[in-house]
């Protein structure tokens, strides 16, 4: 087995690194206190590809295989969650469910935009379908071959920042999962409204928005896959982000670890630094192989669909693992840090109230938890129940 | 062995927790946006006796014990951490340092004042080089005839911005350093030369204030040494070993707040076609936070009254501490996870909680303190003497 | 002179859950409350007694009743009698009645008797009435905003028209709307002492009071309970604003 990275990954992640601490690292901070998206870092993101990362070089995009992503959303995570994940979900989850289910024309039409850095959304959640997404409220009616969209979709990740919406509507009512079709939407259409942005814990440099679609006329040509064909697509797409959401947590959960290594290096009590203390050096080391165990199993998921396998179980095991050593390491380092790991002027409680995101975005921990038990037990010929 | 409370206890809890209810519960999330509780709201808490919980009324305290300020610390965390840790740092080290060692004449000039809320206490401990190494402050207090001349810096004092009165430790003899060379004062805010700063900007407990403190040769009058020249460690040790109970306490309210608004979610939220209450994963979780919740209480209420009835209780002040941050913080974790993404939305409580729970892990003596404090009583016990 | 009120023990309804499908009352948490408008009518009473008043908080019954006396002096209340005996706990508005009156005449130079205009349990509303009749004094019902002048009690009240300041000679009997006034809280230092004190509360007998059996006999005899019937879906109107107007007007009518 070789695990060493090829000379382009070593190349593209030495790019990221560059890039995430030249731009990201200065405005980490401001962006969360101001609670305004970093939208000139977005563009000079964009700038370098990263937006159109995975998606291939005839669209516009980078053409980064699965591997490579996941370095530059670890890159990115050490120093701002909150841009790793509004990336990640531009990509991950919109954009390339427009590679994976769009016919040539919409492949023409939208990739090279979001690849130049129009950002995209993915408007599944609703008040009433949260961990449970099978039966939405939000409508596509049919008539005379074209749609009739109507609905309200919460938690939209790039709500007010994103240029198109892919959203998932039910056209079969009664179906549940089966009766779920998805459209690709402009976000100027006269029917697509913008309300409250979610005051939210941390990621707060996010745009999270609640998006109204009032009645408004979906062209045929903006139905993205087959009628009553969405779940497929959902399903594909939860496996990309959750593998992209664990390399976040992977960048995070360093972050956290460097911060607090610098920070029991540098204090000094009891006549020396922290770091001599042995419940210290235990939290960094406990962190340290957590770190690197889920490092491994990061890039092997990405591996694996990098090489067309089915990683969906592997992705949602990454994601659970990750969302945990995020947390436990932010909140390790904070507790490195005393009493200054409360306050707003040093960056581990930014980092400490990003991390508690992950365990619930991208899917719960209860559902991934659920997604790996049901494969297993899928293997036995049992099917369970959520 | 009787597990209930007195009747008096029953009674006075009822009473704070109408009050909690009613005067703080509303304006919580106004608390935690402005910085700022309602002065309006600590008067009457005042004029009700809760800035006096357990010192004796022959002071104008209410003579409830430690048993009644845990009952008040954990009604109060219910509802408001912010105001939990105002009237902590008062009560539970500020004016417990003078009551525990001052004289007779000291505390019948300040404790009145303080057991009424007329005034805030703080108590001044922390530097920049003396957080858990506290013996390594710096702070010099010089005599010159009648009085003492305070100078130097306190750093991360609650109630710093509003404190009437700070028990300040200084130190008095640079040659012994903190054990044998320092002592406590209580400074009063008007004295020339004492100057809180600008209250920090903390990750949660935005309504509790917190500065750092100057002392610019502040003039200290002989009479307000509180306790004995040179044995002011001893009285800070002592008086922080006390004011673990309460926070303990505290933490009981905060983890009971966490499942209660649990339970409330679990009836009436449905996913995948039923309420999240008939799903085996959540019942555990609840199951954990009570199981944890009611071990706690019990460890608190019983250290009370080890408190309550002058026996040794340091080992088991500092598991209140160590255990009660603990558990609160998995509590109101677990909670925030229960509510799903509304738990991580400003427009809901859970948020602000889990914000605000974060430092009981490190205030007053972190979590590894503790577990020092904790060993070290256990090794002397076998006859081991350990140093931090 | 004296100015008694009378508290009820009620259940907190925060303990208990009604299901109407099962047609049962489930009982979650057992635990006594004031009754909230007595506690409305024991601020009016510490509000309006002056320097040579003496508020006296009275309850019949057992445990549940003898607590809330604690609670009132703690509040400020200057006495506390209980009438001590577990069927008193429940009894209809007559044996109250009676209780209280002989009371009263045990007390002496009681100017005015406070209560509740509502309990939160089987409420009638009838032991302010029926008080004020054995014992010959006038009676404001639902009353807030009481003022005292002289031997003259004034208050606003409900009439079938309307609010209407009222106005009674004293002695009299004064049930005191719910919710008009904020009962105050009881400072922790008085909680702690009263509840120490073992004399706090004063307690009779109702052979101390001279009750006869025929005072201690109901009139009425409870039989069951039920839930009252479903409320039937109303009926929706639709229409201009005139026209609504006129639809409401003619329900209006036949009712």
């Amino acid at each position: 087995m070789d695990f060493s990275l090829t000379e382009e990954q070593q190349m593209f992640r030495d790019m990221f690194r560059d890039f995430a601490e030249k731009e990201i690292a200065p405005v980490a901070e401001h962006a969360d206190k101001t609670e305004q998206p970093p939208v000139e870092l977005l563009k000079k993101a964009a700038a370098q590809g990263f937006l159109g990362a995975t998606i291939p070089e005839q669209y516009g995009g980078a053409g980064m295989d699965y591997l490579t992503y996941t370095l530059l959303a670890e890159e990115i995570a050490k120093h701002c969650l909150s841009t790793a994940i509004t990336i990640t979900i531009h990509t991950m989850l919109a954009s390339m469910s427009i590679l994976d289910a769009g016919s040539e024309e919409q492949k023409q039409k939208y990739l090279p935009r979001l690849a130049g850095g129009e950002l995209a959304s993915f408007a599944l959640t609703e008040p009433d379908a949260g961990s449970d997404p099978g039966s939405l409220q939000t409508r596509a009616r049919r008539e005379d071959g074209t749609f009739y969209l109507d609905g309200v979709k919460t938690w939209v990740s790039n709500g007010g920042l994103a240029g198109v919406h892919v959203v998932f509507a039910s056209t079969e009512p009664g179906q549940r999962h089966h009766g779920i079709s998805a459209f690709i939407v402009e976000h100027d259409s006269p029917f697509v409204m913008v309300g409250h942005r979610e005051p939210t814990l941390g990621l707060r440099a996010m745009d999270i928005r609640t998006v109204y679609f009032e009645d408004g006329r979906v062209p045929a040509e903006n139905l993205l896959g087959p009628l009553n064909g969405g779940w497929p697509i959902v399903l594909r797409a939860f496996n990309r982000v959750r593998l992209g959401l664990a390399a976040a947590a992977l960048g995070a959960a360093e972050g956290a670890l460097a911060l607090g290594v610098n920070f029991a290096a540098e204090r000094k009590q009891f006549g020396a630094p922290i770091a001599q203390k042995q419940a210290i050096q235990n939290y960094v080391a406990d962190c340290a192989v957590e770190i690197e165990a889920l490092r491994h199993l990061v890039h092997y998921t990405a591996w694996l669909a990098d090489g067309g396998q089915d990683y969906g179980r592997y992705a949602s095991m990454a994601k659970y693992l990750g969302a945990r050593i995020a947390k436990d390491t932010a909140n390790k380092m904070l507790q490195v840090h005393g009493g200054y790991g409360f306050s707003d002027e040093y960056a581990i409680s930014r980092v400490y109230r990003d991390v508690r995101a992950l365990r619930l975005l991208g899917g719960t921990d209860e559902i991934q938890r659920y997604a790996v038990a049901r494969g297993i037990f899928d293997e036995k010929g049992l099917k369970i129940q959520p | 062995m009787d597990f209930t409370f007195s009747p008096e206890h029953i009674a006075l809890r009822r009473m704070i927790r109408e009050f909690c209810e009613e005067e703080l519960r509303p304006r919580a999330k106004e608390v935690d946006r402005t910085g700022q509780q309602d002065p309006e709201v600590l008067r009457k808490m005042g004029e009700l006796g809760m800035f006096g919980v357990p010192f004796s009324q022959e002071y104008g305290g209410m003579g409830a014990g430690e048993t009644g300020y845990c009952i008040l610390m954990e009604e109060l965390d219910r509802v408001c951490p912010s105001t939990t840790t105002i009237v902590g740092a008062h009560i539970g080290i500020g004016t417990m340092s003078l009551y525990l060692d001052g004289s007779p004449e000291l505390k019948r000039k300040y404790l009145p004042a303080l057991c009424s809320g007329k005034k805030i206490a703080a108590f001044a401990l922390t530097e920049a080089n003396a957080g858990s190494d506290a013996a390594g402050v710096q702070l010099r207090a010089t005599l010159e005839g009648d009085s003492y001349f305070l100078d130097g810096q306190k750093m991360w004092i609650t109630n710093g911005p509003i404190a009437d009165v700070i028990m300040t430790l200084a130190v008095t003899d640079p040659s012994l350093g903190a054990r044998g060379g320092a002592t406590v004062f209580a400074v009063e805010k008007e004295w020339p030369g004492f100057q809180p700063g600008k209250p920090e900007k903390k990750m949660g407990l935005h309504g509790s204030p917190t500065s750092l403190l100057n002392f610019d040769e502040v003039r200290v009058p002989k009479e307000n040494v509180v306790g004995q020249v040179g044995l002011g460690f001893v009285t800070f040790m002592k008086t922080l070993d006390i004011g673990r109970v309460s926070l303990g306490a505290a933490t009981v309210g905060g983890a009971q707040a966490a499942l209660d608004a649990a339970l409330r979610w679990v009836k009436v939220r449905s996913q995948f076609g039923r309420l999240i209450a008939h799903m085996q994963s959540i019942q555990f979780m609840l199951a954990d936070m009570a199981a944890e919740i009611e071990a706690l209480r019990s460890l608190v209420y019983r250290t009370a009254w080890l408190v309550d009835n002058g026996k040794p209780f340091i080992k088991e002040a500092g598991m209140c501490k160590l255990l009660g941050s603990e558990i609160a913080s998995r509590c109101i974790d677990r909670a925030l996870q229960i509510h799903g993404a509304l738990g991580f939305s400003r427009d809901f409580p859970l948020e602000r909680g889990w914000r605000d729970a974060r430092i009981g892990e490190i205030f007053e003596g972190t979590n590894e303190i503790q577990r020092i404090v904790i060993a070290s009583e256990l090794l002397q016990e076998v006859g081991v003497r350990i140093r931090p | 002179m004296n100015i008694l009120v009378i508290l009820r023990a009620v259940q907190d309804p925060n303990g208990f859950t009604v299901n109407r499908r099962a047609q049962k009352v489930f009982v979650n948490r057992e635990q006594f409350i004031i009754n909230p408008s007595d506690k409305n009518a024991l601020e009016a009473a510490l509000s309006l007694a002056t320097e040579s008043d003496t508020v006296v908080a009275v309850a019949l019954g057992d445990a549940p009743g003898e607590d809330a006396l604690r609670q009132a002096r703690a509040m400020g209340a200057g006495r506390a009698l209980l009438v001590r005996d577990a069927t008193l706990q429940n009894a209809d508005a007559t044996v109250v009645a009676a209780a209280l009156r002989h009371l009263v005449n045990h007390l002496d130079e009681t100017k005015l008797v406070l209560l509740g205009a509502e309990v939160l349990d089987a409420d009638l509303a009838q032991v302010g009435p029926r008080l004020a009749a054995v014992l010959d004094w006038p009676f404001i019902e639902g009353a807030q905003q009481l003022e005292i002048h002289g031997s003259t009690i004034a208050a606003i009240a409900p009439q079938p028209d309307g609010f209407h300041k009222l106005e009674a000679d004293l002695p009299a009997v004064v049930s005191v709307a719910p919710d008009s006034n904020q009962p105050r809280y009881a400072p922790g230092a008085k909680i702690i002492n009263v509840y120490k004190d073992k004399h706090a509360v004063e307690t009779h007998t109702p052979a101390d009071l001279q009750l006869t059996e025929a005072d201690l006999t109901p009139i009425t005899e409870v039989r069951g309970e039920s839930f009252p019937p479903e409320r039937e879906l109303g009926e929706r109107l639709e229409g201009s604003p005139d026209e609504l107007a006129r639809q409401v007007a003619e329900v209006i009518r036949k009712i």
